[in-house]
């Protein structure tokens, strides 16, 4: 007989079973493609939040403008400014963006030379400052940026290069596929030095294109991927439309403050959450009699607490009970309670606001009851060793008021001893002792039979011992020989 | 940390700013994270719905992701608990479901036919007719034991990771494990035959 015999055949079954495994290309393929709109879409509303505070990004986002309106603006004016000094004039002809995770923007003038370089998010500001590029020509200046990214760890075997160029002041499109491909080689060229096989795109961007792009806050080079995802204008319009709605549905915690504190003889947890304006702050601590504390702060305890919080769906109309009952479900309390202290406050500037405390004797009761489903067996102790020439069994398992103690030891001939400790031992012996169902007044065969066949001892074995205390106090202790099936001890008494 | 996971853990870094290194990700566990799904729904409808909004979660908090030396997977796992607990729950709110996009216009050209895949996909699962009665019973029990359950067998998740993934101690997950394996046992017997689902 199996010792985990309870449950076997249902673990064996599923263990055995014959699970389905579908393939899914077509519903990856459009879920991979919504993923990168969305996050497309985010990522500068993501950065603010996250990376740089508001005021960077707004100057990114100034500067980017600025590529349109000021700086040709600026370079008009200092052309002519340069004709009344007769030095060579310099004209901003093409924008050229590349982007591998750092975004770099620059203008070049018709002569291919870059007249303004800038980095367009924290990894290409970082990327543009390690050298000075400006004046340079576009092949160098291709060649320099790449290196770096590629000493700074950017460029992976699998990373894309993604480059678009768009006219400024009405260009001609000839010269900008000219200035598209000259960078298409150029990187490549390089990249090829370096002994990265990393792919390098390029395309040239019409200024209406351009300003549309602008305008639902994406980066050219996103255009580019867009553009290999298949995904139309028009797609991208309507995707990042729904996608907002649903957002602002999903998104919005409606908790601005959220304060919780629930409490035990033997547990505590405590649980705060705030919503700011930068980045939500959150506290989360647990203590467990005989157990480490816990203790979660910032993003730890904001992954503990943004789930259950999400869940949780308070409102004031709720009334206390239904409060405290979904709290403590949502959090997992399990047990009683002796204070509970709930502190909230909404978004619409609605607030919950109160501390409840249990009475005395309902948690006593409680704890009573919990003690009475953990103590169903009817064993106060259990001890039991069998023996026989290769193996030899001990069992030692006792239930006290504050817990359950349990230890299985296996020896085998020529194995190391293996032992069960606590719930590993809990696991393996309450099943057993579960279907024992021993009492003090079976005969000693009897006893001995069903406990052979509920440890799934096959084998002959020598000697058996055994000891168990009732829980209404009655006994059962004897030691049991088989070879000859003397009783070497008879002290077998029933209470 | 072997290699793997230390490679894991640098595309985590990036896909926190890097969308095509989340498009990695994506890549590598989307058909465990849906086939776990479906699994455990037994339906390709709730199953997409569930992946899609799995995923999602995981863009939106990828920057709030802590490396903790457990696998990506352990995070999304979680993730999808808690979603589907949400899916089966909300009724009100909306899933961000493909469905919903593409009843918005969202439609974009692919080379597969996501229909016919459909129904490629139903006739596969009426193949598993025993995973079928075994789900179906499964998602009767209560929840904390439907996690455990079928991370175990129909993810083949180890305690440990369970553990990580359910936020309980390995203790109360085999406890969990044994008591929700006797119930799911006395409900199959109550509803099927015994003699012929147990020989």
């Amino acid at each position: 007989m199996n010792r985990y015999q309870d449950n076997e055949d249902i673990k064996e079954k599923l263990e055995n079973l014959s699970l389905p495994h579908v393939e899914m290309p077509a519903h990856k393929e459009q879920l991979k493609k919504m993923l990168f709109a969305y996050s497309v879409h985010t990522r500068n509303k993501r950065r603010c939040y996250l990376e740089a505070p508001e005021k960077i990004a707004e100057v990114i986002r100034l500067k980017k403008k600025a590529l349109i309106f000021i700086i040709p603006s600026l370079l008009i004016l200092l052309t002519v400014l340069c004709v009344h000094l007769f030095s060579p004039p310099s004209q901003a002809m093409a924008g050229l963006t590349l982007q591998v995770n750092p975004l770099v923007s620059m203008v070049l003038d018709d002569d291919n030379t870059v007249i303004e370089i800038m980095g367009q998010n924290e990894e290409g500001i970082e990327i543009v400052s390690i050298s000075d590029l400006e004046g340079k020509k576009l092949n160098e200046v291709l060649e320099e940026i790449t290196s770096i990214m590629f000493e700074q760890g950017y460029l992976l075997p699998d990373s894309t290069v993604a480059m678009t160029v768009h006219g400024l002041d009405n260009p001609d499109m000839e010269k900008l596929s000219a200035i598209s491909d000259l960078a298409k080689e150029t990187v490549q060229e390089n990249l090829t030095r370096l002994n990265i096989s990393a792919q390098v795109e390029s395309f040239v961007l019409s200024e209406e294109l351009y300003a549309f792009l602008d305008e639902l806050g994406l980066t050219p080079a996103d255009y580019v991927e867009l553009l290999k995802a298949n995904l139309t204008e028009d797609e991208i319009k309507e995707v990042i439309k729904s996608l907002e709605q649903t957002e602002n549905e999903a998104e919005a915690l409606p908790y601005l403050k959220f304060k919780l504190k629930i409490k035990s003889d033997e547990h505590e947890l405590f649980a705060e959450f705030k919503q700011k304006q930068f980045g939500d702050l959150a506290k989360v601590m647990i203590k467990q009699q005989g157990q480490k504390h816990i203790q979660l702060k910032d993003t730890g305890a904001l992954e503990y607490l943004l789930p259950i919080l999400e869940k949780l769906e308070l409102n004031t109309s709720m009334s206390k009970e239904q409060i405290v009952e979904r709290v403590v479900e949502l959090f997992g309390w399990e047990g009683p309670y002796e204070e509970f202290k709930i502190e909230v406050k909404f978004a619409d500037k609605s607030s919950i606001d109160f501390k409840c405390k249990a009475k005395k004797e309902d948690a006593e009761r409680e704890r009573e009851r919990e003690r009475e489903r953990e103590t169903a067996l009817p064993y106060r102790e259990f001890e039991l060793e069998i023996e026989s020439d290769l193996r030899k069994l001990s069992v030692d398992f006792e239930q006290e008021n504050d817990g359950i103690y349990a230890r299985v030891k296996i020896k085998q001939d020529g194995q190391k001893p293996a032992q069960l400790k606590d719930s590993a031992a809990l696991e393996y012996l309450l099943p057993i002792l579960e279907k024992l169902e021993l009492n003090a007044s079976m005969d000693k065969q009897q006893v001995v039979d069903r406990v052979v066949a509920a440890f799934g001892w096959n084998e002959p074995y020598e000697e058996l011992e055994i000891k168990v205390k009732f829980a209404n106090r009655s006994s059962l202790d004897f030691k049991w020989k088989n070879l000859d099936m003397d009783e070497v001890d008879d002290d077998d008494d029933d209470d | 940390m072997n290699q793997e996971l230390e490679q894991e853990r640098r595309l985590i870094e990036l896909a926190k700013t890097d969308h095509r290194a989340f498009g990695h990700l994506f890549e590598k566990y989307y058909d465990q994270i849906f086939n776990y799904i479906l699994r455990r729904t037994g339906n390709l409808e709730d199953a997409r719905d569930i992946a899609a909004d799995t995923f999602f979660k995981a863009l939106r908090n990828i920057h709030r992701f802590k490396w903790r030396q457990v696998p990506f997977s352990a995070w999304l796992y979680k993730i999808c608990m808690n979603e589907t607990a949400s899916y089966f729950r909300k009724n009100s709110r909306r899933s961000v479901s493909l469905e919903f996009l593409q009843s918005q216009g969202f439609n974009p050209d692919s080379k597969y036919n996501l229909e016919e895949e459909v129904i490629a996909a139903q006739d596969a699962l009426q193949k598993h007719e025993e995973w079928l009665i075994c789900c179906r019973a499964i998602s009767k029990l209560p929840k904390k034991y439907e996690d455990v359950i079928t991370l175990r067998y129909f993810a083949g998740k180890k305690i440990g990771e369970i553990a990580f993934i359910v936020g309980k101690p390995e203790g109360t997950v085999k406890s969990l494990l044994h008591r929700g394996l006797r119930k799911l046992k006395k409900m199959i017997l109550k509803e099927n035959n015994s003699a012929t689902f147990f020989k």
